[in-house]
């Protein structure tokens, strides 16, 4: 359904996405992952014909975003980041003239302003101006005018920013009933929003797509470390020839020793689950075990990035989804 | 390929008509009207009875029609800007210029909407003056054909003038500024034709030729003149063509 291949583009001299290529399927709900200015909105820009890219191909629905913009446009729905809306409009009249745009005619107007209110649970503010809405209400007409006209295709930026966490849900859930219906693309910087909502992420960062999966199986992969954390009250020298070798690992390394604590970092080759055995073997040596802990992988530098407001909450989607896929 | 202008075009009027600067540039606009209709007016009512009394006949275009449209050609150039500046600059600051650009309208289709609905406005200014001339119709013969070229006239100056304030609603983000630059403009436009009386030659018929001014003083008077219908047409044309191409710059930028 959407096909992106090779994209770049440039503003001046500043490279915002350097290659970026993914496809989404009809039906399929894509996480579009990474910290902020990454390369998120530009991409969706893109796809939604707002921006041309400067070179590589986008295309939707088998139409070209730059050479059959107007095709396109008949097709998505489109929330952009921060969600701009005229204030001054009523929900009710703006959502007419959304659907107006996008070539509704008549009296089926009408019936579709009513469909998507229903669905974004707008029926009570029909009347009122956006101006005066409070921001969970007004992302709902954001995303209204997005949904209104049964676009096949529907490209949300960032749609819970700012948020409190019951609309969060709210808007999740609503997103979620989509699938199999419409393809959506969403962006994020949020892991658990991925885990929670899509089939497929895209994690991109500095305008490169670092990772691409299903969600089921990028959950396995994280939750499968291959980097230990652990904390010794002992000698950190002495720990890290201990640790170094046993079978398996790779490195180990002081990473810092105070107040009789070493804390090391113990590396071993990937998929092998090494905490056990260091539990075993540091206690075997009279020391107190304080820390064991899995530490990030492949992706931890984009992942750091993303997880640090939130990595209580990513630690356990994380479980729950490996749980989920297991 | 369609065209899909009409739904901005219904946005954009109830936008204007619903913001309280429409209603304010309005009654500048029937207040300045009124005083310019009514000053030529007693003046006309006073010299055309001595005039009669020597047998002579005071012709209602040159002193009273001419001069009443000539002065409202000039209030267009302080209100009109107030009507076009918010167009594109209001959608630039709040970002809904990128909604509207992914709905499926042409670029086209955004900037005639846009300048359709202004025009309309203009109309709606326009239209009450026709009571002026009815109020006389029954004291003096009104040359209504004159009234109707001159009025259409003043229309297509009014219209010329909100393409080039949509022109500047596009360059930027901030009203004041879109309004300043049109009124700057518009202005310069409309003196340019003193510079020509100091020039010679070409110089002086160019010059002469680009002045809104030397293109109006028929207008006024009724007469629809080829050349001036074309500079306001061309005139229009061309700054919306400008607004095409600025709106397309991002694309380049």
């Amino acid at each position: 359904m959407i096909e992106v291949s090779g994209l770049t583009k440039e503003y001046g001299a500043f490279k915002a996405v350097k290659g970026v290529s993914f496809s989404v399927e009809r039906g399929q709900i894509l996480g579009f992952l990474g910290p902020n200015g990454a390369g998120k909105s530009t991409v969706m820009k893109i796809l939604t014909c707002y921006l041309p890219a400067t070179s590589g191909r986008a295309g939707v629905a088998g139409f070209d975003c730059e050479l059959q913009a107007r095709e396109v446009r008949k097709r998505i729905g489109y929330l952009p980041e921060n969600n701009p809306l005229y204030l001054d409009m009523r929900v009710g009249e703006y959502l007419d003239f959304a659907a107006h745009a996008k070539g509704i005619a008549g009296p089926s107007r009408r019936a579709a302003v009513a469909r998507v209110c229903e669905e974004t649970g707008l029926g009570s503010v029909t009347g009122r101006l956006i101006g005066q809405l409070s921001k969970g209400f007004r992302q709902r007409v954001g995303l209204a005018q997005a949904l209104v006209g049964d676009p096949e295709v529907l490209i949300l930026d960032e749609p819970t920013v700012g948020l409190d966490p019951r609309q969060i849900l709210e808007i999740r859930n609503l997103i979620r009933s989509m699938a199999g219906r419409r393809t959506v693309v969403l962006s994020t910087h949020i892991l658990p929003e991925v885990s929670a909502v899509c089939d497929r992420v895209v994690i991109i960062n500095k305008g490169l797509v670092v990772e691409q999966d299903s969600t089921a199986n990028l959950g396995r992969k994280l939750a499968k470390s291959d980097r230990v954390q652990v904390g010794v009250a002992g000698p950190g020298e002495e720990a890290r020839i201990l640790l170094g070798g046993l079978p398996g690992v790779q490195r180990a390394q002081v990473r810092s020793e105070s107040e009789g604590v070493a804390v090391l970092e113990v590396e071993s080759t990937k998929g092998t689950d090494l905490r056990a055995d260091i539990a075993r073997a540091v206690v075997s040596k009279g020391w107190g075990l304080v820390e064991l802990k899995a530490l990030g992988l492949g992706l931890e530098e984009v992942f750091l990035q993303l997880v640090t407001q939130d990595s209580e909450h990513a630690a356990a989607e994380t479980a729950a989804v490996t749980e989920a896929a297991a | 390929m369609t065209t899909n202008l009409y739904p901005i075009y219904r946005r954009e009027t109830r936008a204007l008509f619903l913001s309280p600067v429409a209603w304010i540039v309005l009654f500048a606009f029937y207040s300045l009207a009124g005083f310019f209709w009514v000053a030529p007016l007693s003046q006309y009512a006073f010299y055309s009875v001595m005039m009669a009394e020597r047998g002579q006949v005071m012709k209602l275009v040159d002193y009273l029609i001419a001069p009443f449209l000539g002065n409202v050609t000039v209030t267009f150039i302080f209100l009109l800007p107030l009507v076009s500046m918010r167009q594109f600059s209001e959608e630039k600051k709040s970002g809904t210029i990128e909604t509207l650009f992914t709905y499926p309208f042409s670029d086209l289709d955004i900037v005639l909407g846009k300048w359709l609905a202004a025009v309309t406005l203009l109309g709606v200014m326009l239209l009450p003056l026709l009571m002026d001339f009815g109020l006389i119709a029954d004291k003096v013969a009104v040359p209504w054909p004159v009234v109707a070229t001159g009025m259409a006239g003043v229309f297509m100056v009014g219209a010329c003038y909100l393409a080039v304030g949509l022109f500047t609603s596009a360059l930027t983000e901030n009203q004041v500024v879109a309004a300043a630059l049109s009124f700057g403009a518009l202005l310069l436009l409309f003196v340019l034709n003193w510079l020509a009386a100091s020039a010679s030659g070409s110089l002086h018929d160019l010059i002469g030729q680009l002045s809104i001014t030397t293109h109006m003083q028929d207008l006024t008077k009724g007469l629809l003149a080829l050349k001036d219908v074309t500079y306001f047409i061309l005139f229009t044309a061309f700054m919306l063509f400008c607004t095409l191409r600025v709106l397309e710059s991002k694309k380049w930028r």
